[in-house]
């Protein structure tokens, strides 16, 4: 990692605890109202020191009185995530200061997004598990209060499943860290001041990497943990949904880079059963998509399938030790690709509601999303073209009998990525613009620099990283290869929407988060029928707390303290009494 | 400067001397009565973390007064005592000044804040105690000193409450009693001892010290709100906020689980106490008591309740860490002891604050009141956030302590409970977050009286703000040498 900007060293390590720690202290003092609207002005500012950062070099400190021994730092690879989730974070930031000026609730919003980010930057520069796993944390719940962030009920009950998966998703983790410390060969007994680096990395048990894959697998959108993913990422504000597809989703990659130890040693079962999963995502997810109705939910499905071929290289990694080592920078590539695309795409959604278009803009509009849609699906001369000849070139690489299934089944996942952008773009031209919002054309500028990033970035990090980094020298397919899944996926788009109609369908044939909202539909299904209310309120959700076995415990509850069995405890202490007596008589 | 053997004493004094103080002045004496509180509650935590100071450094503080013949009262500071007496002491002095705001204006003040000293005299007997005479009699002072404050209002309902408290508790000190009474004839007058005094009589008298370790732990259990004596303590919440605010985090639960603890690690000895297996019973039983409470704290929509029942599941937490054998695990649990004190107490100073200023009681009724009072809600966000085990606050160094303890003595289950009632804590706290901040409120709020520019009075405020603070002071400085966890790492290390 080369030093641009040289800092002195007290600089440089304030630098590190500022990155994280500015955009929570600017989220808090936007809670008081008086230095709240120059702060929804100012929040892109927030990833300033972490930019700083990102050009200062190598850095690493431990705080042992903070936190159970806090250690923040920086390397190559973790730069190089720095630089993505920057550069998502301060153009969805910037967009969302035009696009939410006239919101409601746009302070809520700055508290929770400003949260989030803080938390999304942390988890990059954390060095010691707990720190991760706090900041990972903070990201979550932050999440939270933007997805509901508009209040109805469709998002609240996406709110309720994002909030429970990503609960499960934090013991599940927890109980991996926890386990951490006691796989064999692990440090002294000590709860605390033990770095990831001396944790992670080493021959784990199979319980201990089962756990860290299901509990980052939450985020990352493994397939059968997903559903929460479609239902949330569509209802957030638009500059929340960019993020939270594009930024926040790879957390629970950088959770398994982080801690897996891919590249040290080998996982066979756990490792195809992995790469099977992300796989068999990336095409089931590419199916449902194509079935919703709204771009944002299409996208969300989109972000599911691509997440699951990088889910499938996680697989290979852990397969083989060889292979292992390529893993993080050919993920690293893909994500790079895939955030920006996605973040371009989710704010064209944005753009399309509320900026009217016409004459030379329109043109722009639309050359710009197509060209992001393209290179998603990795057309020949863009950046989806450098991703998956690295990802293909891994496949290659991989001593794994399934691997050359698995490089077919990658090319129709590619043809499923095809279709939903003809899906997304389909959906976004029938979108109808907001008739109260006109926004000024300066919302154009973040748009337009992502789209310069879609066009130079990921080639320009191949090239960089190969140098520098550890990315393998990957040979570029051939055109034919790379034209292949478009056109079978073109044609498959006809097809299908022919036969099921969708273009004239209003409401999605399988509804965002498919196996929760079907669970809801069979659970509504076999509840007792309520009498109807009388009022015109809404039903209320299915809770918990009316549950009738929990009313069955209240009764019991009500016996124990009926009996007063304070007074039958006293009766037994005086039977005791006696036996005692007779006890110590004998 | 006082001499090391008349510390322990001295602490006991300030409460007790403020107490009588307070009875012989009149009901009318407000200010005068409000000096006397605070400085006697200042005066205390200036005594205990001078105690504080010399046990990190060495001293032996001990007061030793015969008692009757071959049986001494000790009172006396080890790691443990300073544990909770430090708690004891910050979180009177708090709810001191809680207490102040909260009864302003209200009937029999003078009869209140007597029995509080009082109470709070017999918690720093139970934090000093030397031995088990020592201990029981100041457990047994507690109870009948909180009997007044828990039926403050005079109400038919507090009456019925008290007279269940009552019930509830006498029972179970009449069990601490007889296996009290029993281990005498066994093992004649001892002081606590870090890792146990009973040794090799274990195997003489096999089945008379198992009966006893079943008896002083139930009777125990009985105010640590074990289930399935726990029906007490929701009961119990008719009292005034303040008090239930310190029954919940110092007084009363606590002195059963500090009680464990001392029977645990200072009279069986951890070691004898696994090799015996006398443990993994009461592991069963606070996995039970901590998804019970948390599964009845779903169904409550009175507030105050709903946070009763969160303290019956949260207490066990203390009983889960003793009965798991092994460093980790018993961090866990002496570190909850102080941890679980400072959050619960937040939440009964936040709910107090609601009913105090808004008048309100119930969570469906808490609509959008974060906007109204911002300041306690927040202080209430911290507190539930960190019950549920976020981090890095509070309960998640707790949790995470009990976690690492559960692997290490070999019970992975645990780890299962522990996810369990994390999500359960979830489920019960987040909907009145959602609601407090997220919801719109059916009628706008009534504007503060007198024009106050706050929410609140400055007496309401500031304890709620100070313990939200400390919930994520004691993690987030967890490796500091101040840090609760730190504490718990030097006692422990002294009993395995």
């Amino acid at each position: 990692m080369p030093t641009w900007l040289a800092l002195p060293e007290p600089v440089h390590h304030a630098l590190l605890v500022l990155a994280p720690l500015l955009p929570l202290l600017l989220a808090l003092l936007g809670a008081h109202a008086a230095s709240a609207r120059w702060l929804v002005r100012t929040a892109p500012l927030a990833t300033l020191p972490a930019w700083l950062l990102v050009f200062a070099g190598p850095a690493e400190r431990a705080w042992p009185d903070l936190l159970l021994g806090l250690v923040l730092g920086i390397d190559l690879p973790r730069s190089a995530w720095l630089v993505l989730t920057l550069l998502l974070w301060t153009c969805a930031t910037w967009f969302g200061v035009t696009y939410m000026a006239h919101d409601e609730h746009r302070r809520r919003y700055q508290f929770f997004l400003l949260g989030a980010m803080s938390g999304n930057i942390g988890l990059i520069l954390a060095r010691d598990p707990i720190t991760f796993f706090s900041f990972f944390a903070l990201m979550s719940l932050m999440s939270y209060g933007l997805v509901i962030h508009d209040g109805r009920p469709g998002s609240l009950r996406a709110g309720r499943v994002y909030l429970g998966m990503a609960l499960l998703g934090e013991m599940l983790q927890f109980a991996a860290l926890g386990l951490l410390f006691f796989e064999p060969a692990a440090a002294a007994m000590s709860g605390s001041g033990l770095t990831i680096d001396q944790l992670a990395n080493r021959d784990l048990s199979a319980s201990t990497i089962g756990l860290l894959l299901a509990g980052f697998g939450v985020k990352a959108g493994l397939l059968g943990l997903h559903m929460w993913l479609p239902m949330a990422h569509p209802v957030a504000p638009t500059p929340a949904s960019a993020v939270l597809s594009g930024s926040m989703i790879k957390a629970g990659l950088i959770g398994w880079m982080t801690f897996l130890p891919l590249g040290s040693a080998a996982y066979p079962n756990l490792g195809a059963s992995v790469a099977v999963l992300g796989v068999t995502g990336a095409l089931m997810a590419a199916l449902a998509g194509l079935l919703q109705t709204h771009p944002k939910a299409v996208l969300a499905y989109s972000s599911v399938s691509q997440m699951g071929l990088m889910i499938s290289a996680v697989g290979l990694g852990l397969i083989d030790p060889a292979t292992g080592k390529l893993t993080l920078w050919i993920v690293l590539l893909y994500a790079l690709h895939h955030g920006i695309a996605k973040c371009l795409l989710f704010l064209s959604v944005g753009l399309r509601t509320v900026r009217p278009m016409r004459g030379f803009e329109t043109t722009l509009f639309w050359s710009g999303t197509i060209f992001a849609a393209i290179a998603l699906i990795g057309a020949p001369f863009t950046s989806g073209a450098v991703a998956k000849s690295h990802l293909k070139y891994l496949v290659k690489d991989s001593v794994w009998i399934g691997a050359p299934t698995l490089g077919l089944f990658l090319t129709a996942a590619a043809a499923g990525t095809t279709i939903l952008m003809f899906r997304y773009l389909a959906t976004l031209r029938r979108l109808q613009p907001d008739p109260h919002h006109t926004a000024p054309a300066r919302i154009l500028l973040p748009w337009l620099v992502l789209l310069l990033a879609t066009l130079a970035a990921t080639p320009a990090a191949a090239g960089w990283w190969a140098k520098r980094g550890g990315l393998p020298p990957a040979p570029m397919l051939d055109a034919l290869t790379l034209l292949l899944p478009l056109l079978a996926g073109a044609v498959l788009y006809a097809l299908i929407t022919r036969a099921l109609r969708l273009d004239t369908r209003t409401e999605p044939v399988i509804p965002p988060g498919d196996l929760v909202a079907w669970l809801h539909h069979a659970w509504a299904r076999i509840q007792p029928t309520r009498p109807a209310a009388a009022s015109v309120a809404p039903p209320a959700p299915p809770s918990f707390s009316a549950h009738p076995a929990l009313a069955r415990l209240a009764r019991l509850e009500g016996t124990l303290s009926r009996w007063a069995t304070g007074l039958a405890a006293i009766a037994l202490a005086v039977l005791l009494f006696a036996a005692m007596a007779w006890w110590t008589g004998s | 400067m006082i001499p090391d053997t008349l510390v322990p004493l001295a602490v006991l004094l300030t409460s007790f001397i403020t107490g009588i103080a307070i009875l012989l002045l009149g009901e009318d004496r407000v200010r005068l009565r409000t000096v006397l509180n605070l400085a006697g509650a200042v005066l205390k935590l200036a005594l205990v973390m001078l105690m504080l100071w010399g046990v990190f450094h060495g001293h032996a503080y001990q007061t030793r007064i015969p008692f009757l013949p071959g049986m001494d009262l000790v009172l006396r500071a080890d790691g443990m005592t300073i544990l909770f007496a430090s708690l004891s002491a910050v979180l009177w002095l708090l709810t001191t000044v809680y207490a102040i705001g909260y009864l302003e204006g209200a009937p029999h003040r003078r009869r209140f804040f007597a029995y509080f000293s009082f109470c709070v005299t017999a918690t720093m007997g139970v934090s000093l105690a030397g031995n088990l005479v020592t201990f029981f009699l100041f457990y047994e002072v507690l109870t009948l000193t909180t009997f007044p404050l828990v039926v403050h209002r005079g109400t038919e309902k507090s009456m019925k409450a008290g007279a269940v408290y009552l019930a509830y508790t006498l029972g179970g000190s009449a069990l601490v009693l007889v296996g009290m009474l029993w281990l005498y004839t066994i093992a004649g007058p001892f002081d606590f001892t870090e890792t146990g005094v009973l040794g090799d009589l274990f195997a003489q008298h096999r089945i008379a010290l198992t009966v006893i370790f079943f008896l002083l732990m139930l009777g125990f259990g009985v105010k640590a709100a074990v289930f399935p004596f726990h029906a007490w303590l929701p009961a119990a919440m008719v009292a005034p906020a303040p008090v239930s605010a310190l029954l919940h985090a110092v007084a009363v639960v606590k002195a059963g689980a500090f009680g464990m603890v001392r029977v645990v690690y200072d009279v069986y000895g951890i070691s004898l106490c696994d090799e015996e297996a006398l443990l993994p019973a009461f592991m069963v039983l606070a996995a039970i008591t901590i998804l019970y409470g948390s599964l009845r704290a779903l169904a409550q929509d009175d507030f105050k309740k709903r946070l009763a029942f969160s303290t019956v599941s949260q207490v066990s937490y203390i009983l889960l860490g003793i009965a798991m054998f092994g460093p980790m695990g018993t961090i866990g649990g002496l570190v909850h002891l102080v941890h679980q004190g400072i959050m619960k107490i937040t939440m009964f100073f936040c709910a107090g604050n609601v009913a105090e200023t808004l008048h309100l009681h119930k969570i469906s009724e808490l609509k959008g009141v974060g906007r109204r009072l911002p300041l306690t809600m927040g202080a209430f966000t911290v507190a539930a956030l960190g019950m549920i085990g976020v981090p890095p606050l509070a309960g998640f160094v707790s949790k995470w302590h009990l976690g690492l303890g559960a692997i290490e003595s070999g019970h992975p289950w645990i780890l299962a409970v522990l996810a369990a009632s994390s999500l359960l804590n979830a489920a019960y706290f987040l909907p009145i977050l959602r609601t407090v901040w997220f919801d719109q409120p059916d009628t706008p709020w009534p504007a503060p009286e007198g024009g106050c520019r706050l929410e609140a009075s400055w007496w309401l405020l500031v304890p709620p703000l100070a313990t939200a603070l400390l919930t994520i002071l004691v993690g987030l400085l967890g490796g500091s040498v101040l840090s609760p966890i730190h504490w718990a790492y030097l006692v422990v290390g002294r009993e395995y």
